[in-house]
């Protein structure tokens, strides 16, 4: 038993990495003036050795079981480790030359946050899952209400209630599952074994009552009320991290789930695809705050990436990982945007944007990219990313000879084109009216600013031009598929 | 021969708004001159290569191949994208009138008093754009420029544009988008179905590939692939290979545009600034047509052949119907944009014809359409410039006035109505012509379209009468005011005119090219 757990603890190194480092950005504010910026480095070095810890923690193996089958480490999960702390670095860059002064709290949830992420991404196990999750979710409330403004406490209520019932459906499926099987581990060979001699529309529906709980985590419908009032309201770069980095867990941990292939769930995802774009989509026409407008099409972008997950036989997701990938910088880059544009006008209402492009062409021509980019033109990594995604689904909608996928597949593009709208309405504002006399903006060059919103924008196209290196890494993460190979 | 001069057609451009970008505002006066240098270029390597190219061969000359993309989708497929540049006797001819109307365009856009820098970038991505497009032989890289097209359009349109500017901006875009969208959904289902025999032993696995030249080469199909022909699969109770071409017909009907995909015609050329409605007419709307010879009528011959009866219709609804809508116009450039979209009919008939005669003729329709349509759009832009009004109520007995600008006007529109010894004879005498001889049209649809060239008669011989002739006294707007053509408009308006004559007596200048191609197509 203590050689169980020594062994498997030298496995979870970057996570016990991640743990002192909440201990000791704890330590540091307690200690320190509340002006000291010693968490906020502390929690930089942190990040980083995660990185690089996480890069070296497989080894040679194709993936590991440690802790008794609760957690499992293979590349898909070192894939999402790094995304997100990825993330997670753009997160502390978006705060420090956007001025931002977190108290050091902050810093310790962001790394809770990674914890539970870290976890999400290595499990195939529901209790690992339910507690990670919780993790997370209970961190993410915290730091929602972080600005101590009623309108944080609102959305912040919010949250907690909509994701205390999520996951109190998940439960009830959970523990469905295992009243059936009396077995807590998704991917064992029992598991499956006795979910598979009941009816088969009853597993769909206590999967889909588990899955409710991590629809509700990466913003799909109809678990998605929550999304827009806590992005409007809480601080930008706090968004920017929520908005990728537990999506790109949650992401994963469903692609584990319908992996496991024990029972269609295309119409499922069929159903919630459809429901996410049309009301991301539909609901972000009318928005006139940009943030609010950025939450909106979440959504719209989660169903996207769920069109990655539709239909099981023989198919590798390659489609979700590459969008989640290129997702990364397209919506951290959207809303550094939104973060510096407020800056400059003083809201995020987006008729204000007006004028903008006279005065700022840098800065125009960023925003044209990132808006392309989110919308999906060439030449831009959106692009690509939804290419993948509609081939992949043409590829089983003919494979599967399913009309219903042939009419997603025409559905999908044509929300696509619906979403030009919104999406192209800053830019509109910014380049094709006339500024107002009475709004007044504030005019000041920011060089750094400058160069970091460049710094996505180019990104954003250069990866287009050059794909093979972000093509090869997700060929590498989703080759060997997401359960565990070796069953005992 | 592996030269660059495909390439530099567009990198030219690209590079040229790069440096209107980067050169500060106090060099606005220069932005144009650069411009125009670039277009003088772009036009001298089209006529080297015009020079060169071997009017005998019917395959693509002057081709650039260079690996771009190996994108796989999983262990056991890959998505092979190549850049690769090429001309044949269907694009050249496009390529050329693009140089023309660029040129002509940028000329006319000396007027442009506000935003230059902007202006000239977005003008000179917009060149690469279209050039990329007409010289693409990988499907993927055309739709890349295709789409890429659409945003530098929007924006010319919607900042020098006219009142109700934006909104005919977002309805272009949006609707043209929604085309692509369709285009792409072809392209996805294409790309999948054919298997790249050099690549797949390469690679040891399954390629897919965009090349056009294995894209109609039919043997390259997967046998159980969407759109083969030895399985044919159905879509919603439509066969596969039908439901692709409907889709290729609706995306590329829609700009070229065949009624009833053309409302968003006359709302962007109202809004637009004259050089952008130049080059929308001019260019752009005959990207449609090349797009259905190139891709629906090369990749999928069978179902073109069935539905070539249904293709002569709505040319044919095309051209009446815009006809009789141009009849009852009262402003001039909405008269005008009608009348492209009754043109342009025509093209789609000659397309329908599907012989020899029919789809030179369809080619050369669109290069004399589009010489003549950006005449017709100068015309207007010159009469606005002096009076902002556009209402044909307004003018009277211009002839005393502007006899010059009479001349040029009388070309324009005996060229657009079909006079013989103008290009608009030849390109519809042949359509119609290969719509008699065919055998897959009924021959209604060539009578009626003769109506069709009637009716043109009529609302152009009409304006003319009602414009220039009559009593110069009741003009609406202040006879100081029309002075005649300066020496710029002169210049640009006999360069066109110039060109319409030449092609009407000798056509074979354009039939050459195009010819050899056009009988390897049909094979």
């Amino acid at each position: 038993m203590m050689e169980e757990i020594r062994i498997s603890a030298a496995n979870i190194l970057p996570e016990l990495i991640l743990i002192l480092g909440v201990f000791g950005v704890v330590l540091a504010v307690s200690f320190k003036k509340p002006e000291s910026k010693l968490s906020f480095y502390l929690f930089a070095l942190i990040i980083v050795s995660y990185f690089f810890l996480v890069q070296l923690s497989l080894g040679n193996a194709d993936g590991k079981h440690f802790f008794h089958q609760l957690l499992f480490l293979d590349i898909p999960a070192i894939f999402i480790k790094q995304l997100a702390a990825l993330s997670a670095m753009i997160f502390m860059v978006h705060a420090r030359i956007m001025h931002y002064k977190y108290a050091g709290e902050i810093y310790a949830l962001i790394l809770f946050i990674l914890l539970g992420i870290s976890f999400l991404s290595m499990t195939t196990h529901f209790i690992t899952m339910y507690v990670s999750i919780e993790l997370i979710s209970l961190s993410s409330y915290v730091l929602v209400a972080s600005d101590k403004l009623k309108k944080n406490f609102e959305a912040a209520i919010k949250y907690l209630i909509f994701g205390a019932t999520s996951t109190a459906i998940m439960l009830y499926g959970i523990s469905l599952f295992y009243g059936i099987s009396h077995e807590l581990d998704f991917s064992s060979a029992t598991f499956l074994d006795s979910v598979s001699k009941n009816p088969s529309l009853a597993i769909q529906a206590i999967s889909f009552m588990v899955l409710g709980g991590l629809f509700f985590k990466i913003a799909a419908a109809p678990f998605h009320q929550w999304i827009p009032d806590v992005y409007e309201s809480t601080s930008t770069p706090i968004v920017s991290f929520l908005s990728f980095a537990p999506k790109a867990a949650g992401f994963l941990i469903i692609s584990r789930f319908v992996s496991a292939d024990f029972v269609d769930l295309t119409g499922t995802l069929v159903l919630i695809v459809v429901l996410s774009l049309v009301i991301g989509n539909f609901a972000a026409l009318w928005q006139n705050n940009f943030k609010r407008m950025l939450a909106y099409s979440g959504i719209a972008q989660s169903g996207f990436i769920l069109i990655g997950l539709v239909g099981t036989k023989d198919s590798d997701f390659y489609g979700t990982f590459f969008y989640i990938l290129a997702y990364l910088p397209i919506t951290m880059g959207a809303f550094l945007l939104a973060d510096y544009l407020s800056l400059k006008v003083g809201s995020f209402h987006i008729p204000n944007f007006a004028g903008l492009g006279k005065k700022y062409p840098i800065l125009t021509i960023n925003a044209v990219i990132i808006t392309i980019s989110l919308i999906g033109l060439p030449p831009t990594i959106g692009f690509m990313a939804k290419l993948v995604v509609f081939s992949s689904l043409a590829n089983q909608a003919f494979e599967n000879s399913n009309m219903l996928l042939y009419g997603l597949l025409v559905f999908g593009l044509l929300n696509a084109a619906i979403a030009i709208y919104y999406y192209l309405r800053p830019a509109y504002f910014m380049i094709l009216k006339e500024e107002d006399e009475h709004q007044k903006s504030r005019y000041f060059q920011s060089i750094t600013l400058t160069l970091v919103l460049s710094y996505f924008g180019a990104i954003l196209i250069f990866f287009f031009i050059y794909p093979n290196f972000l093509s090869d890494w997700v060929q590498h993460v989703v080759e060997n598929g997401f359960l565990p190979k070796v069953r005992d | 021969m592996e030269s660059g001069i495909l390439s530099s057609l567009i990198i030219l451009p690209l590079i040229g708004a790069l440096v209107i970008l980067l050169l500060p505002k106090v060099y606005k006066n220069s932005f144009k001159w650069i411009c125009l240098i670039i277009q003088i270029l772009s036009l001298i390597s089209i006529f080297t290569i015009l020079n060169l190219f071997d009017k005998q061969q019917a395959g693509y000359q002057f081709i650039e191949h260079s690996e771009w993309i190996r994108l796989a989708l999983g262990a056991k497929s890959m998505l092979s994208i190549d850049y690769i540049l090429g001309v044949d006797g269907l694009s050249f001819p496009m390529v050329i009138l693009s140089g023309i109307v660029f040129l002509i365009a940028s000329i006319s856009s000396f007027g442009i008093q506000k935003r230059e820098k902007a202006y000239y970038s977005l003008f000179m991505v917009l060149t690469a754009s279209v050039y990329g497009s007409f010289m693409a032989v990988d499907f993927f890289l055309f739709f890349i420029f295709f789409e890429f097209m659409l945003l530098p359009m929007y924006f010319l349109i919607g900042i020098w544009g006219g009142p109700n500017r934006s909104f005919a901006a977002l309805k272009f875009f949006i609707y043209t988008f929604a085309g692509s969208v369709l285009i792409l959904v072809v392209m996805i289902c294409l790309a999948i179905s054919n298997r790249d025999e050099f690549f797949s032993s390469e690679f040891a696995r399954m390629v897919y590939s965009f090349d056009f030249r294995m894209l109609k080469d039919q043997s390259n199909l997967l046998k159980d692939s969407i759109v083969s022909i030895k399985n044919p699969n159905f879509i919603w109770g439509i066969p596969a290979r039908e439901f692709m071409f409907f889709l290729l017909l609706i995306g590329f009907g829609i700009k070229m545009p065949i009624v009833p995909f053309h409302t968003w015609l006359p709302d962007a050329h109202v809004e637009a600034p004259t050089p952008v409605s130049v080059i929308l007419a001019g260019v752009l709307l005959k990207l449609g047509g090349y797009g259905i010879i190139r891709i629906a009528y090369q990749i999928f011959p069978d179902a073109s052949m069935k539905y070539a009866g249904l293709i002569g219709i709505l040319g044919l609804v095309s051209i009446i119907y815009g006809a009789f809508n141009a009849l009852n116009q009262s402003d001039l450039k909405k008269l005008i944009a009608y009348s492209s979209v009754s043109h342009m009919g025509f093209v789609f008939v000659g397309i329908a014809a599907f012989n020899a005669v029919g789809f030179n003729g369809a080619i050369f329709q669109m290069f004399s359409h589009g010489i003549l349509s950006a005449m017709l759009f100068l015309i207007v832009g010159v009469l606005y410039n002096r009076t902002h009004d556009r209402q044909i109520s307004s003018y009277k007995g211009l002839a005393k006035k502007m006899p010059i600008f009479t001349l040029l006007t009388a070309i324009a529109f005996f060229g657009s109505l079909g006079l013989p010894a103008l290009s608009g004879f030849i390109g519809e005498f042949l359509t119609l012509h290969g719509a008699f001889q065919s055998e897959s049209l009924s021959k209604f649809i060539p009578m009626f379209s003769i109506l069709g060239i009637v009716l043109s008669a009529i609302y152009f011989l009409w304006t003319f009468q009602k414009m220039f002739f009559g009593d110069l006294q009741n003009n609406k707007h202040d006879v100081s005011m029309l002075k005649d053509l300066n020496k710029s408009e002169i210049l640009i308006l006999s360069i066109l005119g110039l060109g319409s004559i030449l092609l009407g007596i000798f056509p074979n200048m354009l039939l050459n090219l195009s010819n050899t191609s056009i009988l390897d197509i049909l094979k």
